[in-house]
């Protein structure tokens, strides 16, 4: 015991005695920072011009989902509970989509930090956001109030548009217009649905039981869908295009996205 | 009284012989990574690469900052770890705990990579403690 003290004595009396030379951060500091902030800068515009796809999976913050249109091909939805890391369960609705294009995305997270109070964290990649979607008719111009173009089938034309493959969404609300839904069946067996689809679940997330309520669905398209959603998982990959990441200080909603993206 | 100065003394002593800074920023990065990624354990164990990103690259950079301070040693290597690191982190952690945390840990890297002995401060006397201080004064007699 006393040994150990007397060493740790005598480590502290030669740290001190180091500490007497001048030590610091040089200013060669400059030569990697330059270099990983550029290549951070670069990552960004590939990310953006939609050439790096991004990995981006959350769990238990709940944020709100805007999109200007949703188009889906082969996607399978069952009823579940959703842990959040504070314990509480909420019911959701797993919703899985074998591949999706979403026109324009607003994610919105709001979080309380010391110091500066409720941030707003906005993710927004593809066109403007509609500042508000009209229930009960599709939505057809963009934030920006340029065109939405479509095929017969609903499905989107032009560019610039979101692509994600095996997009899995846990929802406590989802609202839209639907617009051209075809190939449905709701109330299938849970536990099929997965395979109707040709997804696979995410481990780890609550797997659907036999008998449960699920569906199926060969393609939905959905006009103006708002949603809170506690996680967005993506096991294939996402491109973002004109991506924006904000923290802005206070409480922003939807009517902010077409600002924001503007900016 | 006396002991927090005895601690305060210690701990300057403690920063001054490492790269207490750009590790603490590294740590800061890291824990704010694997923040923006919080997954249950299990889920981070079983659900494979993009549950489980958040933990290994902030993981791995709270570990950096932390051995950094143990070894200073090792800051050189370290530190462009960390940077590169940090990069990674943008494309496989909620683009790197939503930029910031890939921000910070560029910022700590490159701090810890450009730590080490600066050229003693000139004329400002601080009590006399300082030792080193006879060569510039050496080399303003030889002007």
């Amino acid at each position: 015991m006393n040994r150990a003290r007397s060493q740790l004595r005598a480590r502290a009396a030669s740290m001190k005695e180091e500490a007497a030379t001048r030590r610091g951060t040089r200013t060669r500091a400059v030569v990697p920072l330059a270099g990983g902030l550029c290549s951070l800068i670069g990552l960004f515009q590939l990310v953006s011009s939609d050439v790096l796809a991004v990995n981006f999976t959350t769990a238990n913050q709940e944020f709100q989902l805007y999109s200007n249109y949703l188009q889906g091909e082969q996607a399978a939805g069952f009823l579940a509970t959703n842990d959040t890391s504070t314990g509480t369960d909420n019911g959701v609705t797993e919703l899985g989509i074998r591949s999706a294009k979403l026109a324009g995305l607003c994610a919105i997270a709001h979080e309380n930090v010391p110091v500066l109070g409720e941030v707003t964290l906005m993710i927004i990649a593809g066109v403007p956001v509609k500042s508000a979607f009209s229930n009960g008719s599709n939505t057809t111009t963009d934030g920006a109030g340029a065109p939405l173009t479509f095929d017969a089938n609903g499905q989107l034309t032009g560019g610039n548009h979101i692509t994600a493959s095996n997009l899995f969404v846990n929802s406590r609300s989802l609202s839209g217009f639907g617009n051209k839904i075809s190939g449905m069946n709701l109330g299938q067996s849970a536990d099929t649905v997965d395979t109707t689809a040709g997804i696979t679940w995410p481990a780890g997330q609550g797997q659907p039981d036999a008998g449960d309520f699920g569906l199926t669905v060969d393609r939905i398209n959905v006009g103006g869908l708002g949603g809170d959603t506690y996680g967005i998982n993506l096991q294939g990959a996402i491109t973002l295009p004109n991506l924006k990441i904000k923290v802005i200080p206070g409480h922003k909603t939807q009517a902010d996205c077409p600002t924001q993206a503007a900016q | 009284m006396a002991a927090v100065r005895a601690a305060w003394a210690w701990f300057r002593a403690f920063r001054r012989t490492r790269p207490f800074w750009g590790g603490l920023w590294c740590i800061v990065a890291g824990a704010w990574i694997i923040r923006s990624m919080f997954f249950s354990f299990v889920l981070a164990v079983t659900g494979g690469w993009s549950f489980s990103a958040g933990y290994i690259l902030g993981g791995s950079l709270i570990l950096f900052g932390v051995v950094t301070w143990c070894a200073p040693h090792y800051r050189g290597l370290l530190g462009l770890m960390a940077v590169l690191l940090s990069l990674a982190a943008f494309v496989a952690a909620n683009l790197g705990g939503y930029l910031l945390g890939s921000v910070l840990g560029i910022v700590g890297g490159s701090m810890m990579w450009a730590w080490g002995e600066k050229a003693p401060k000139p004329a400002r006397s601080t009590g006399g403690r300082r030792r080193r201080r006879t060569t510039p004064e050496v080399a303003d007699a030889a002007v």
